[in-house]
């Protein structure tokens, strides 16, 4: 027996890859011609609304259907059904308590979003606190964007018996109302939207020191990277990826070219801002009488958001490095509007320490 | 006095028997392959010790197995081989021997060969196009590069260069470079893999093929459907597998698209993650596929009947291992990517592609074992009897797979991911157990067979007998096309 030459070249799993594009064992012609489902979806989905008595009388000889006969035979089989088999270990373990909570996918190491501890990324961190404010229970799943509907985490799957449809972010302040009992759980200020702005500044100044500052690469591995991959090669890959990312994204929120590289930024320029930025915002503070933005009751989205970015600076960059923690507690003139204010906040979500207690609900 | 060696002329036989030894072995045509890999082949033919003592029917013999081990280097033209004999005239020639020089033509395949084109099958279209560079280096070297794209893989490239080692063409070391981005409908998801392999395949002298290889693979579970399950949710974004592996295969089949006599054995075995391999994933996993034909003569009839009776097995399993070097460290169970799917129509016939094993909602999430099996009787359709490719078969085909569960001891939190050792242990061997428990899912049915050299094209009608819910059985026709059935 003689081998054709090409079995030497391709093992037999290339072979199928190598000839087709593709691997022909997994190669399958579907025919419509073996359920009614294809006819009736597109009924309900062409037809407003499809009653289900007009159904018969449509008489519809597409040349698919099945004849009645055939379709009395289908409805026979199978002739033995038997129990669903159970899921996946690791489906288990890391779905099955969504059969009753929400989970909310966000960047986390696993350890931590076990026990629903504070996630290390700015928008992530703004939606879990949303929801602890808000008192829904949920659940957190360490995630990445891949698995997110928009591209972007975080986002919020409802417990897998009510609906299998992801809530992106964005609705989760609709997810929020319809699911706590007061009937204004969120004050939206029509003045957050003018301070919105404040943020960006923040942000980029953030994006600078997470992402293109050498002494802060550690952190970036730890909370991006390890929770990815344990392989040095793809995590390297992984790094220059995001840290591109990132200096686009600043490129870009400055007005620059991506084109001028990183070497276009001027960090001074960047924490000067954020410094003006977080001075505005102490005085707003101090407005307010309240405590929170705008002299509501409750601390609203605009806390939240905020918090994102404050959150993960004072837990992990209030160092010498970290010129963003100095400049939270030096904001609006060392009063100590922010600091006191992002106590508050952590106090009312996370509770006492404001890390660990009170994870899961 | 110069004769063919395929003429068989009567002159020649007649002094088969006489002694003859090979003074001299020109090869004409091979310009552009080395002059090593020649050596390899032809010095011993003069050199070695048993030429002096050779009738010309031996050592005619041993040019023709030369001349056919040359051929396997897959860089010469199959009807370009031509030798030709004549008897050298040395004066210092004993006298009871012929001394003979031997002329072998031979022609080179082309060294750079481009194809595109079209496929169509599983209900969508592609494009490809291929370079091969044969012989390269003038050692039977050969690189193939390959990019195609389709509606289910939306890209994928390769490359792979090969070469034989010690000059020898039974031995082969392969290195592949693989770029890809597959749809996998089943689970809701696409998979785009960037990795590469080193494989060293060899022909043992019961003619079963090895392949032994290393692979590394960067998979990216992403591009989600809306509706993707919680299982695949979890289980999104980016994971490097490395791996060794081993593939035996013994393949005493006629015909592999269309057995009617024979059997194949196929054992795959992977070991990831484990010592010094790391990674992000860490199992055995081993996969045994065995099948084989009998075919059945007509009562008082010696013609061959082109009936027969065929079977299947396929079983697998998937341990999950510790990462790194402790053995007794807990293990992480398997992820989508890592487990087995089962069903479709070259596999288990009359269920959808992955429509065995546990699903989650619409999608098909693998288990960690299985078994399947099937029978099936070919008939030769009327009028176009035995030879034709074509059978009409009628099949049963069933199969059960299952997935590693973890049991929870109160207390514990079930939350946490890894398992330890014994846990491990005991959960792959209740999942073994499990597999004979109750009937495995099953589906009939009767179809039309047409193989062609290149693929098996299936046409099926069948119903499921058994089935699990959740399971996804497919009623009615199913066309199958592959190169390897159940």
């Amino acid at each position: 027996m003689q081998l054709p030459a090409a079995f030497w070249t391709h093992p037999p799993e290339l072979l199928h890859f190598d000839r087709w594009g593709r691997r022909c064992q997994h190669r399958t012609f579907r025919i419509p011609y073996t359920s009614s489902t294809a006819t009736v979806t597109m009924a309900s989905a062409t037809a407003t609304p499809p009653k289900p008595s007009a159904r018969p009388n449509q008489p519809a000889p597409s040349l698919w259907s099945i004849p009645a006969p055939l379709q009395k035979l289908f409805n026979q089989f199978p002739l033995v059904t038997l129990d669903p088999n159970p899921l996946p270990a690791r489906s288990q373990t890391l779905t099955s308590a969504s059969d009753t909570l929400p989970t909310l996918y966000i960047f986390s190491s696993d350890e931590d979003a076990l026990e629903g501890k504070p996630s290390i990324n700015p928008t992530c961190l703004k939606w879990q606190t949303l929801l602890r404010l808000s008192h829904v229970p949920f659940l957190t799943s360490p995630s990445s964007n891949h698995a997110s509907p928009t591209g972007s985490l975080p986002f919020l799957l409802p417990p897998r018996t009510v609906s299998p449809n992801p809530i992106p972010s964005t609705s989760i302040p609709l997810y929020i109302s319809r699911h706590t009992n007061s009937p204004s759980p969120l004050p939206t200020s029509p003045r957050s939207e003018a301070y919105l702005s404040l943020l960006t500044p923040l942000r980029l100044a953030f994006l600078q020191t997470l992402y293109l500052t050498p002494a802060f690469t550690p952190l970036l591995k730890k909370f991006y990277i390890d929770p990815s991959t344990r392989s040095s090669v793809l995590g390297t890959i992984l790094q220059t990826q995001l840290s591109a990312a990132a200096s686009s994204a600043v490129l870009q929120g400055l007005g620059l070219h991506s084109q001028t590289g990183t070497g276009g930024i001027d960090s001074e320029n960047l924490y000067a801002d954020a410094a003006e930025a977080l001075d505005s915002l102490a005085i707003l503070l101090q407005e307010s009488q309240t405590g929170w933005f705008f002299g509501e009751e409750k601390p609203g989205e605009f806390d939240a958001g905020l918090y994102g970015y404050v959150g993960v600076i004072m837990a992990h960059m209030d160092t010498p490095e970290g010129r963003l923690g100095g400049l939270v507690r030096r904001a609006g003139g060392g009063g100590g509007e922010l600091v006191g204010w992002w106590e508050r906040i952590r106090r009312e979500a996370w509770g006492g320490d404001g890390l660990s207690e009170g994870g899961e609900k | 006095m110069g004769a063919s060696l395929g003429s068989g002329s009567s002159g020649l036989d007649e002094h088969l028997l006489t002694p003859a030894a090979i003074n001299s072995i020109e090869v004409h045509g091979a310009s552009n392959t080395r002059r090593s890999i020649l050596d390899r082949i032809f010095k011993p033919l003069v050199e070695g010790p048993e030429n002096l003592s050779s009738t010309l029917g031996e050592s005619l013999e041993r040019v023709g197995a030369a001349t056919r081990r040359l051929s396997r280097f897959d860089i010469f033209k199959e009807d370009g081989f031509g030798a030709f004999i004549s008897e050298a005239n040395r004066p210092d020639a004993p006298p009871n021997r012929t001394e003979l020089d031997i002329a072998i033509n031979v022609k080179e395949k082309s060294r750079l060969v481009f194809t595109a084109g079209t496929d169509f099958g599983n209900a969508e279209g592609s494009a490809y196009t291929n370079g091969v560079f044969r012989n390269i280096f003038g050692g039977a070297e050969t690189l193939s590069i390959n990019a195609s794209t389709g509606t289910r893989t939306r890209s994928a490239y390769n490359a792979s260069f090969s070469t034989p080692l010690n000059a020898n063409p039974d031995i082969r070391l392969v290195l592949d470079a693989l770029r890809s981005s597959t749809q996998k409908p089943w689970a809701s998801h696409d998979e785009h893999l960037t990795g590469g392999s080193l494989k060293l395949s060899w022909l043992s002298d019961s003619k079963a093929t090895h392949t032994v290889t290393y692979n590394g693979v960067w998979r990216q579970l992403t591009g989600l459907a809306p509706k993707a399950s919680p299982t695949v949710r979890a289980d999104a974004g980016d994971s490097v597998k490395s791996s060794i592996g081993h593939i035996y295969t013994l393949d005493r089949r006629d015909n592999p698209m269309l057995p009617q006599s024979g059997y194949l054995l196929k054992t795959t075995s992977e070991l990831a993650g484990w010592g010094p391999l790391s990674g992000d994933v860490a199992f055995a996993k081993t996969e045994l596929e065995t099948s084989g034909a009998i075919p059945l003569s007509l009562p008082g009839s010696q013609a061959k009947s082109g009936v027969s009776i065929g079977g299947g097995v396929r079983v697998g399993l998937l341990y999950p291992l510790a990462l790194g070097y402790n053995p007794a460290a807990p293990a992480c169970p398997s992820r989508i990517n890592d487990r087995f799917q089962l069903g479709g129509p070259a596999d288990v016939r009359g269920f959808k592609l992955g429509g065995l094993g546990p699903h989650d909602g619409a999608d098909s999430v693998g288990g960690d074992v299985f078994a399947a099996g099937s029978v099936n009787m070919m008939f030769p359709l009327p009028r176009l009897g035995a030879d034709s490719p074509l059978r009409f078969q009628l099949f049963a085909n069933g199969g059960r797979m299952v997935a590693l569960q973890k049991k929870v001891a109160t207390g514990e939190n079930g939350r946490v991911l890894a398992m330890e050792p014994k846990k491990v242990f005991e959960g792959v061997a209740s999942a073994v157990g499990q597999l004979g428990n109750g009937l495995p899912s099953v589906a009939a049915g009767f179809g039309l067979v047409y193989a062609h050299p290149m693929a098996r094209f299936e046409l099926n009608f069948s119903l499921p007998l058994v089935l699990r819910r959740g399971e996804e059985g497919r009623k009615g026709l199913q066309v199958g096309v592959g190169i390897s059935f159940l």
